[in-house]
């Protein structure tokens, strides 16, 4: 086994690792949060402190992974890595935020000090922005209510720049900003970026638009820098990932097809499957075959690089979603949930996966992959280092 | 996956059917279903015709079992108003329908009811090939699929 997992045994909608918290959409459509640091003093201890604080590094405090030896890395990796540890959270340590009712969820994401729930009713957002008074609060956060921003039912939400792309159920693509003078409320414009959109996600500060599963449009953003005065209107915290002081000034001013005129390197008409990171294009092909093209700078006529080992396409069908974490990609079939990373392809979980989350942009949680089935979460930590 | 599903045979109008009546249901009529050449996975490979990868006389099965009312239901086909369609499911998605990798089927109403039925694989990626809401809170309801597959076609990764 090649990652490191937690596994609780208990149902949950949704999840999100933030603010040094893991919030939890429960059964009873509430969403709730233990701090991490009592998931890991009272759940997962081991009561010896040279493993305890190489886990809860790789856990929770992922910055702190530069200060541990890759031997003592190494030894509780390969202690650990055929146990999970198998758990189950008290309700007395979920605390509550927030009720939501009757909405049905189908998108559940953190950014900016705020919880934003993609529904078929629409997307809601509730502030998280507490600050000290979050983490010793009592009555305060429960009686809060979810605020409605966006009418449209709405599937996938993806933030970056103090912007959300918002994909909706009727295929278009909207822009949802933190950027308000007057509030701290996000706007979603009610004209579409585009009006057709599977998917969408950031390429470095441009748009990856996915019009199906292997064809693409890159919108260009114009953005420029800001002030860190300007920057503070958005309450960004260090798991967003905006490290960079920049805004877009003007969304989309570009469109490029991206196909094999642009890239003559690139045979589209094998591949089954695109998806990409910040920086890279990974296709997925006919025979299972996965390469990496990198996009970096608005360069798009490079050579692909191809991965040594193959995706077992044939028996498992194309892939149903994908998704990135440090130094590795995720990607979702029908009755697995697949990571490939130095070269190695390897399940993390063997089953029909509800949802699953990464936290790329997070120094914390950059390696972490939470998998919801039916039945339980479970949270997979990626090697820090080679595979080999 | 393609012997789970049970296979019928042409009659002598080369169509499949008539599918059964059911008689607590006052919508529910006999129909026939016709297997079109162009999405049969013999057919050249062409980017708006998605071709069927099960055998073809699974396709009327596929028909069938959507078309067909749950005789303690009325009006339980599996009929979506919004695209106007009926849409279809086996084995909760598991078995691939199409060579795409398709796992759900649309047939669309013919615009004349005598007219035969026709179908094809779809993945569940546009709205036009999207089940409505109501009748996936339908599958879920009678067990067709389970609450994963709902949310998977819901969020349009199946």
């Amino acid at each position: 086994m090649n990652s490191l997992q937690i596994r609780i045994n208990q149902s949950f909608l949704d999840c999100f690792h933030y603010m040094e918290r893991l919030f939890l959409i429960t059964r009873n459509n509430e969403l709730k949060y233990i701090n991490l640091e009592t998931l890991f003093k009272k759940y997962i201890s081991t009561g010896e402190e040279h493993i305890d604080t190489v886990l809860y590094s790789l856990f929770v405090d992922n910055k702190n992974i530069r200060n541990i030896s890759e031997y003592q890395l190494l030894s509780v990796w390969d202690e650990y890595c055929e146990k999970p540890f198998d758990i189950s959270i008290s309700e007395n340590d979920l605390s509550l935020v927030v009720d939501l009712g009757e909405l049905t969820i189908l998108d559940f994401i953190m950014y900016g000090k705020k919880a934003l729930f993609g529904c078929r009713e629409g997307v809601f957002e509730i502030d998280v922005n507490f600050g000290i008074s979050l983490f010793g609060f009592g009555s305060t956060l429960s009686n809060r209510k979810t605020s409605k921003i966006f009418d449209s039912k709405t599937i996938r939400m993806t933030p970056r720049l103090g912007e959300i792309l918002v994909n909706t159920n009727s295929d278009g693509l909207f822009r949802g900003s933190f950027w308000q003078k007057q509030n701290h409320s996000i706007k979603v414009y009610e004209k579409p970026i585009v009006e057709k959109s599977l998917k969408s996600s950031w390429l470095n500060n441009d748009i990856l638009n996915y019009t199906d599963d292997t064809s693409f449009d890159i919108l260009h953003n114009k953005v420029k820098k800001i002030s860190n005065e300007q920057r503070g209107l958005v309450n960004f915290k260090e798991e967003d990932g905006e490290y960079q002081a920049l805004r877009v000034e003007k969304m989309a001013e570009e469109s490029i097809h991206f196909d094999d005129s642009v890239n003559t390197n690139v045979n589209f008409d094998n591949v089954i499957y695109s998806f990409n990171s910040l920086r890279n294009l990974f296709s997925i092909y006919d025979d299972g075959k996965m390469s990496s093209l990198s996009l970096k700078d608005r360069e798009y006529t490079g050579k692909p690089f191809y991965f040594k080992e193959k995706l077992d396409v044939k028996s498992q069908g194309f892939p149903l979603s994908s998704h990135v974490v440090a130094q590795g990609t995720i990607v979702e079939f029908f009755d697995s949930v697949t990571c490939i990373k130095d070269h190695k392809v390897f399940d993390l979980y063997k089953g029909e996966s509800l949802q699953i989350k990464t936290y790329p942009n997070s120094r914390n949680y950059q390696r972490l992959v939470s998998i919801l089935t039916e039945d339980d979460l479970s949270i997979h930590c990626i090697p820090p280092f080679k595979i080999k | 996956m393609q012997c789970m599903i049970p296979s019928y045979s042409r009659n002598e109008d080369q169509l499949y059917g008539p599918t059964e009546v059911n008689e607590n249901s006052e919508t529910s009529k006999e129909s026939y279903y016709f297997s079109k050449p162009d999405h049969r996975n013999t057919a050249k490979k062409k980017k708006e015709k998605t071709r069927w990868e099960i055998k073809e006389g699974q396709e009327f099965h596929i028909f069938k079992i959507a078309e067909e009312s749950n005789t303690e239901i009325p009006n339980s086909r599996w009929y979506c108003e919004k695209n106007k369609c009926l849409f279809s499911i086996h084995d909760n998605g598991k078995t691939i329908l199409g060579k795409g990798s398709e796992r759900l089927a649309k047939f669309p109403e013919p615009i004349n009811t005598n007219d035969n039925w026709h179908g094809y694989p779809v993945k569940g990626k546009e709205s036009q090939n999207l089940p409505s809401e109501k009748l996936l809170d339908v599958w879920k309801k009678e067990d067709v699929i389970t609450e994963t597959t709902k949310k998977r076609i819901e969020t349009k990764r199946l």
